[in-house]
């Protein structure tokens, strides 16, 4: 958006772009190399909270969708919501560049979908010898990764691991060089992910391995779950308008 | 299908050439007054113009300390994630969808429900809110304000409005300061053809009084501006709508004395905390909650119809 734009007061939403995702699949070597990472085998593709009437249209669709792609790649994608009403594709697979070009196939068809600039960040997880979790995120808007590390206490991160990851990954694909763009994502529904009150998220873990990998049939499971993350603030419960 | 997928793909309409227009007229008369009132300053001869300089100088410096100004004038706390996960989860959400920095964040603990944003750019932003707005609203209510926020922060309004304020800053200095800069040079001045002391003052308030109904109307319109910004990247116009009426709801109901200690900061919340009837109209900083709706009501029909 211009600074024009900015001044005369009209906002256009950033555009969505998913061009670079796929480069992550040629990183593997050096993460496991310098680092000792592996993938966790989980992904994760966020959508903003899908409120408006032509969204609504759509979520059925989404459903059926995702049923599809997972028909297709051989990888199992199911449906999560966070606490904040966002709305997660969550594809499980064990090889990073298989996850990795199963997420872009999700995102194309999310895009094809006319999802578009509601589509987000891409999440992908990894695990270290110890088993600590840490995050590579895709922003969609900036076109560009970041590593996402939680630290030991509730809601810190780890910036030192960060920017080791960072700088491990920098030759092989795009990193946000703009630091303060390196948004937290609290409360993803990963393994090993820090939750809404900052802790490991055994909610969504456990509700994620229960789920089944088509949540097409049911329509507003995440409502009723996602409202049972909020018990800690209860005067902000959603509404269940996401899914 | 396709028909649906380009009304997502378009989404909320962005622009209002109305808007626009209203903004374009209401900045190009308050550089008019603003004109005259240099020039009278400039004819009124070297000690004048200093006092123009100096007054303009220490208002753009306010523009430095926006942040910390508001901040304390408003008593707001900055606020880490461990205080307020959800607050602070929602807004680290937002800025993906702003493509902005993640502003500070603070919480001002008051009963009256309320957000604001301010910082003299993206890099220095702060998104301030009530514990009283923490309390009200929903969590699809509370994104849409913060999101609301967020628009103020792209579109610079905190920045936008201290500019446009400076010379209306002069003006009202040189009003209340009048007599005494006047009693000051006495009638000794030599120069033929010069304004008096007299005309300075009364031009200084003309100025003074023309730009701040100026300056309000161009607030009103970078609300409005904010409100769409934040039914184009939410998509959900009925959430704010919903939110400002629960606000709005609560306002009213909350004593005088509370809403004045809320008040120098209320050219940049989301519904003025000065809410008496003798304010609206012409010298409101906010649109009426009547002319917000019909905005929102309008953006809402925009998108079902596409």
């Amino acid at each position: 958006m211009s600074l024009l734009d900015a001044l005369l007061g009209r906002t256009r939403p950033a555009r969505s772009r998913d061009e670079q995702l796929i480069a992550l699949s040629s990183a593997a070597v050096s993460l496991s190399a310098e680092l000792g990472l592996q993938a966790s085998g989980q992904a994760a593709i966020v959508i903003r909270p899908l409120d408006s009437q032509a969204y609504r249209d759509a979520d059925a669709d989404l459903s059926r969708l995702l049923e599809l792609a997972g028909r297709e790649t051989g990888a199992t994608v199911t449906r999560q919501a966070d606490p904040y009403g966002y709305a997660w594709v969550v594809i499980a697979d064990p090889d990073l560049a298989d996850l990795v070009a199963n997420a872009y196939q999700v995102s194309i068809e999310l895009r094809d979908a006319g999802f578009g600039d509601a589509v987000l960040a891409a999440a992908f997880g990894f695990r270290d010898a110890a088993g600590r979790p840490a995050f590579l995120l895709y922003s969609f808007k900036r076109a560009a990764f970041y590593p996402f590390v939680p630290g030991p206490g509730d809601g810190e991160r780890d910036n030192a691991r960060e920017l080791q990851l960072a700088s491990a990954v920098g030759r092989e694909i795009p990193v946000e060089p703009d630091q303060a763009r390196w948004y937290p994502m609290w409360a993803m529904p990963l393994d090993g992910a820090p939750g809404a009150s900052g802790h490991p998220a055994q909610p969504h873990a456990e509700r994620q391995r229960g789920d089944t990998p088509s949540t097409s049939s049911g329509h507003q499971p995440q409502a009723s779950d996602s409202s049972a993350d909020n018990q800690a603030h209860p005067e902000q419960r959603h509404n269940g308008g996401c899914c | 299908m396709s028909d649906r997928r380009q009304r997502l793909a378009r989404g909320v309409p962005s622009g209002d050439a109305g808007l626009t227009a209203r903004m374009g007229v209401t900045v190009l008369l308050l550089a008019a007054v603003y004109a005259l009132l240099v020039a009278v300053l400039w004819a009124a001869g070297g000690s004048f113009v200093l006092i123009g300089l100096v007054v303009a100088g220490l208002a753009l410096a306010q523009y430095f300390y926006s942040d910390r100004l508001v901040l304390a004038a408003m008593g707001a706390r900055v606020v880490s994630r461990a205080e307020a996960p959800d607050l602070v989860d929602r807004i680290s959400r937002l800025a993906v969808q702003f493509d902005l920095p993640i502003p500070r964040v603070a919480i001002i603990d008051s009963d009256v429900p309320n957000a604001l944003a301010t910082g003299r750019d993206p890099a220095h932003s702060v998104v301030a809110v009530t514990t009283g707005i923490l309390r009200r609203l929903d969590g699809p209510e509370l994104d849409a304000v913060l999101a609301h926020e967020f628009s103020h922060v792209l579109h610079r309004d905190a920045a936008v409005l201290t500019m446009a304020a400076v010379f209306a800053t002069v003006a009202s200095f040189i009003v209340q300061m009048g007599f005494w800069l006047g009693l000051g040079r006495g009638e000794d001045r030599d120069g033929e053809g010069r304004p008096s002391v007299v005309v300075v003052y009364l031009v200084s308030l003309g100025v003074w009084l023309i730009s701040f109904v100026l300056i309000r109307a161009l607030s009103r319109y970078r609300e409005l501006a904010a409100d769409r910004g934040s039914a184009a990247v939410t998509g959900a116009p009925s959430q704010l709508a919903s939110a400002l009426v629960k606000i709005s709801g609560a306002m009213g109901r909350i004593p005088d004395a509370d809403l004045r200690t809320v008040e120098p900061g209320s050219a940049l919340l989301i519904v003025p905390a000065f809410s008496r009837q003798s304010l609206v109209g012409l010298l409101a900083t906010h649109p009426s909650l009547e002319t917000r709706l019909e905005q929102l009501r309008r953006l809402e029909a925009a998108e079902l119809s596409r």
